[in-house]
């Protein structure tokens, strides 16, 4: 035995306490589907830690074959009883055991070091790295920061994706919906972001936290995967929940996840937490109350699945100067079932949110990728913290698609069409092109911008419409060798000057002439 | 529904009228509304209600051998004293609390039983 251990065992001892308070104590009356009821517990608080006491008639020996302490979370408070959801196998509480109050709210214990880890909504490290030292407890529910504790979303988080960041942006401390069917890209788009974060600044980068609501393990595995092939685990947070857990774990995971955020906000600092997703999280609220015996509303969800939500995304907020300036940006996840956001869960979660990024199966299937539908996606308080950079060249793009959306059903005509038509046609699907990215390759604003200036000024005027995203990558990359202090100047002002443009311009000139080979239609 | 029944039975019986008349007009009263199915599960819930009122009206000193409670007669009167348990109590023993001693007055219990304290040891030094 290590002497750490020894020291550690020492030290438990001299700190052993039999001097023990009184504990009020109930006792299980029935227990079923991961509820119980317990006797007895006339002080209970609602979201109250209770512990079960499973060790009662069995040997020290017995007792402590059980690792953990099995806990409960009292969430009905009855007239003679309270109704607890068991946050760990439920197989373990019988009728007749002992139950104990721990005067304590669920909470989750947090520190500095949680950043990296894999955790379970209870704070248990799952990753096999070991315990953490812990700072303090946040609570898992808490009332979200008032009106005069926030400020305005001033400043932008950048996805990495060209079509949000030009068109959608989002600000730190919005709550932007990523809408859409299975399999449309939907936990993609939140994990470029993450990646993408790793462009920013030390001092400006927002830790991120994915929180994994009943998702398969080979799903959240893959995506730490990525995220530790990206480099971007050194700033992420994996809270993970599987479908196979009960559902108390995943109702709890999201609101661990604010409170992991909540701590790094209160000291200053930007969060990011992707909630993927929350479709799920409704299901399982849903099981919980029916088990829990509560009335069943529309589509059999609880009257109240409204006000959780609502209560969830309402934590994000950008704090005021006074409180630090810190912020958490939520990105919920919302599965759509054959494209319906009109169904319950999606509407509610749509009218809580500052705007929906909108991913469409069929544009997915057409190989338009990311498949952002630019025409119901809306972002409503980003506009105001985009860069300058940004601002500049997004608003073309946008009526340049705006027009071409129009235009599209004209173009199996194509041949009948008069040749303003044809060009903005062209133009059009010279955009979409511009706007397809490959999954985990997130694009610095800095390169977005100089990409967007240059379809603006009209790079791709008589290329082909095939050869644009090689146009595209070309240019960035003579950009990045030739004129390199276009990008340094760009990245550190995020403003596109006078002097920024004519030296964009004269590039483009000059990429023209020195790759004439990309503007020939192939034979 | 079943609380209701339970409600009654005990209401009757702590009125003083006959325990079987009760129960076999509760079983009637059952009977005639659909609900017999729930009678077994009243029943238990009458009896786990005079149980838990048998047990708070004296305090339970658990402890694991006999000379236990000779033992510990100053902690355990100072733990009923703070309780409010009066100094009547029964004893209970049970040799898996290793040493120590459990005082139960009504919903409170004061535990300082090795048993617990090793397990909480136990649990803090593994985490």
């Amino acid at each position: 035995m290590s002497t750490a251990i020894i020291d550690r065992i020492k030290k438990e001892i001299e700190n052993l306490d039999v001097n023990a308070e009184p504990e009020e104590v109930g006792v299980v009356t029935t227990v079923g589907d991961g509820i119980a009821e317990i006797d007895g517990l006339k002080k209970a608080q609602m979201m109250e830690m209770i512990v079960f006491d499973d060790g009662e008639g069995k040997s020290l020996e017995e007792t402590l074959s059980n690792e953990d302490a099995l806990y409960g979370l009292v969430l009905n408070l009855e007239e003679d009883a309270v109704k607890v959801v068991v946050l760990g196998e439920a197989s373990r509480v019988r009728e007749g055991m002992q139950v104990r109050r721990t005067n304590k709210l669920l909470s989750i214990p947090v520190g500095e070091k949680i950043v990296g880890r894999v955790i379970s909504p209870l704070g248990e490290m799952i990753d096999g790295k070991g315990s953490i030292e812990t700072d303090r407890d946040m609570p898992i529910e808490r009332v979200a920061y008032g009106v005069m504790e926030r400020s305005a979303v001033n400043e932008p988080i950048h996805t990495g994706i060209k079509a949000i960041d030009s068109m959608i942006p989002i600000g730190r401390g919005q709550r932007e919906l990523i809408i859409g069917d299975r399999q449309t890209g939907k936990t993609t788009v939140a994990i470029d972001t993450i990646i993408n974060q790793k462009y920013e600044p030390a001092d400006k980068r927002p830790v991120c936290i994915y929180v994994a609501i009943g998702q398969k393990r080979s799903k959240t595995a893959t995506i730490m995967a990525k995220l530790e092939e990206a480099g971007a685990m050194e700033y992420t947070t994996i809270i993970a929940t599987s479908a196979s857990e009960a559902s108390p774990l995943l109702f709890l995971a999201p609101f661990a996840g604010m409170a992991i955020g909540e701590y790094f906000m209160e000291q200053g600092r930007d969060v990011l937490v992707v909630l993927d997703d929350l479709s799920k999280h409704a299901n399982a609220y849903r099981q919980m109350s029916l088990l829990l015996r509560r009335p069943p509303g529309r589509e059999a969800y609880p009257g109240d699945i409204f006000y959780l939500h609502s209560r969830l995304l309402e934590r994000s907020a950008k704090l005021s100067a006074e409180l630090g300036s810190g912020s958490i940006t939520a990105l919920p996840i919302i599965e759509t079932q054959e494209g319906d956001v009109s169904a319950y869960i999606p509407t509610n979660v749509i009218s809580i949110t500052d705007g929906q990024i909108f991913l469409d199966g069929d544009l997915f299937n057409k190989g338009i990728r990311p498949a952002l539908d630019v025409g119901i996606s809306v972002s409503r308080v980003g506009s105001t913290a985009q860069t300058k950079a940004m601002k500049k060249v997004s608003g073309k793009i946008r009526l340049e698609l705006a027009q071409f959306r129009e235009l599209e059903a004209f173009m199996q005509f194509a041949s009948d069409l008069d040749d303003e038509t044809k060009a903005r046609i062209d133009s059009g699907r010279k955009y979409v092109e511009l706007l397809k990215q490959k999954q985990n390759e997130p694009v610095p604003f800095y390169r977005q911008a100089v990409s967007i200036y240059a379809a603006n000024a009209g790079i791709f005027e008589g290329a082909p419409v095939e050869n644009t995203q090689k146009i595209e990558a070309s240019f960035l990359e003579f950009v990045a060798r030739d004129r390199k202090e276009i990008l340094d100047t760009l990245e550190t002002g995020r403003e596109i000057t006078d002097e920024v443009k004519d030296k964009l311009d004269t590039a483009i000139v000059d990429y023209k002439d020195a790759h004439a080979a990309h503007y020939e239609v192939a034979a | 529904m079943k609380n209701h029944y339970i409600n009654a039975t005990l209401s009757l019986i702590q009125t003083g009228s006959d325990p079987q008349s009760v129960l076999d007009g509760l079983l009637k009263s059952m009977q005639s509304k659909g609900h017999e199915r729930l009678y077994a599960s009243v029943l238990r819930g009458v009896v786990r209600v005079l149980e838990t009122k048998k047990d708070s009206t004296q305090a339970t000193v658990v402890v694991a051998k006999e000379a236990d409670v000779e033992k510990y007669a100053s902690v355990i009167k100072e733990t009923l004293t703070s309780l409010d348990a009066g100094s009547d109590f029964s004893t209970k023993i049970d040799e898996t609390i290793v040493g120590g001693v459990i005082v139960k007055s009504n919903n409170t219990v004061v535990d300082r039983s090795f048993k617990t304290a090793l397990t909480n040891l136990y649990r803090a030094t593994l985490k």
